[in-house]
């Protein structure tokens, strides 16, 4: 019997899944598969971040939005994103508008492209004004000069068109604070 | 779990049906669906789906993407969403779970409207997934005291874990379904220890159910799910589920 466990914080590695039997010629992964290193989103930019694309794994799961925003969460963990104390509002935020996951991870993923140095501080914001809450991204950087606003366009105006007509939204955007 | 527990622990509930490839398919389909449940799905969303198959070439195997569009029909408060796909009819319930008797007849409403603007020609696989989120009021548990599945560790072994999960694959109906439980702690910044128990009943074998039993296998599969649910934890737990929050 396992002693006493403490997993208040801990980070989880997720090792392994229950491989199937299945003797299919032709599986087709779905986009949620709980506690798997090879998550629906990284299907998405595999030549980008090739270095965290692992082996598939020959099985199929029911298809759980819970899962599949877990899995990104997770992914953008071991990506160096931060969440604050944010992280169930984010998850709620996603699990809301999941049309918004394809969007996050590819936001991530132009983001590290074209701004590798920085480190990036996910939050969900709520306007003190109205109900409205959307996603936004701070990139923090070690040193900031002039170039560091128009760098971040540059990343806007790349994943902008990715935005049209989904439900929920984001930005890319600056604090000027430290990295952690 | 079910709706006999005042608090179910229910995170998700889920119900996939992959159509077989004979099954005729073109992109009037979504929104002759559309129509037939928008009375309880008016929320119209679209997502662009990219997925990897693995094909078994002379080569060996051989990884591919595709992509194909789904669309997300959501109820007036975006708990429960239907994701329709090329061949594809999931029903997501998110918490508060509905109870079973509600989240069944979302699935049969949806299962029902699909048939009747398509001509459905097999079952390549049907799948009732429920995620539980277990949340305990202390950040050491014994696992013994809560659970009836977990990680056996040897005495041999270190006996304080940071992290497991636990995994099976069940057989059921003579080799015809499979049932996959999971349970693993995932992360809280609370003076909580939360687990996540996976419990994925799904059909094993395409085409080993006919149309006209889906449902009653959808059915036959929520028992068992209950009943491993019911299995996988002990009474102590049990009564948490009980109380009234």
């Amino acid at each position: 019997m396992p002693g006493v466990l403490g997993y208040g914080t801990a980070r989880l590695e997720y090792p392994w899944g229950v491989y199937s039997t299945i003797q299919a010629k032709s599986i087709v992964r779905h986009p949620s598969q709980l506690f798997t290193p090879f998550s629906a989103w990284r299907r998405h930019i595999p030549s980008v971040l090739s270095e965290v694309v692992s082996v598939p794994r020959l099985e199929e799961n029911t298809p759980s939005l819970v899962a599949e925003v877990d899995s990104l969460l997770e992914q953008l963990q071991e990506l160096g994103v931060r969440f604050g104390t944010q992280y169930e509002g984010i998850r709620s935020y996603l699990l809301r508008f999941p049309d918004m996951i394809e969007v996050v991870a590819q936001v991530v993923c132009t983001a590290r492209a074209h701004l590798p140095e920085a480190q990036l501080w996910m939050e969900v914001y709520r306007d003190p004004e109205n109900e409205d809450e959307h996603l936004v991204f701070y990139a923090r950087f070690h040193q900031y000069d002039e170039t560091t606003i128009e760098r971040i366009r540059s990343v806007r105006k790349e994943y902008r068109p990715l935005l049209v007509g989904k439900s929920g939204w984001l930005i890319l955007t600056t604090d000027f604070q430290q990295p952690e | 779990m079910d709706e006999k527990y005042a608090n179910p622990p229910v995170e998700e509930a889920v119900c996939e049906f992959k159509l077989t490839t004979d099954t005729p398919w073109d992109l009037t389909v979504p929104g002759l669906f559309y129509e037939k449940v928008r009375g309880t799905f008016p929320q119209r969303e679209q997502r662009v789906i990219q997925e990897v198959e693995l094909v078994q070439g002379p080569q060996g195997l051989q990884q591919q993407i595709r992509t194909s569009d789904r669309v997300l029909l959501f109820t007036e408060d975006r708990k429960t969403l239907v994701q329709l796909g090329p061949r594809l009819l999931v029903i997501n319930a998110l918490k508060p779970y509905p109870a079973w008797q509600n989240f069944k007849s979302y699935v049969e409403m949806v299962w029902r409207s699909l048939q009747s603007v398509l001509e459905v020609r097999g079952l390549d696989r049907i799948g009732l997934r429920y995620l539980n989120r277990i949340e305990l009021p202390a950040r050491n548990v014994e696992l013994a005291e809560y659970f009836e599945f977990y990680p056996f560790i040897g005495k041999r072994l270190p006996q304080h874990t940071v992290s497991f999960i636990a995994g099976a694959e069940f057989s059921y109906e003579g080799e015809r379904d499979r049932c996959r439980v999971q349970l693993a702690p995932i992360p809280d910044l609370t003076d909580k220890s939360v687990f996540m128990l996976d419990i994925d009943y799904f059909l094993a074998h395409p085409r080993s159910v006919g149309v006209g039993d889906a449902l009653g296998w959808v059915e036959e599969a929520h028992s068992q799910v209950r009943e491993i649910f019911e299995g996988c934890i002990t009474e102590r737990l049990r009564a948490t589920f009980r109380e009234a929050r």
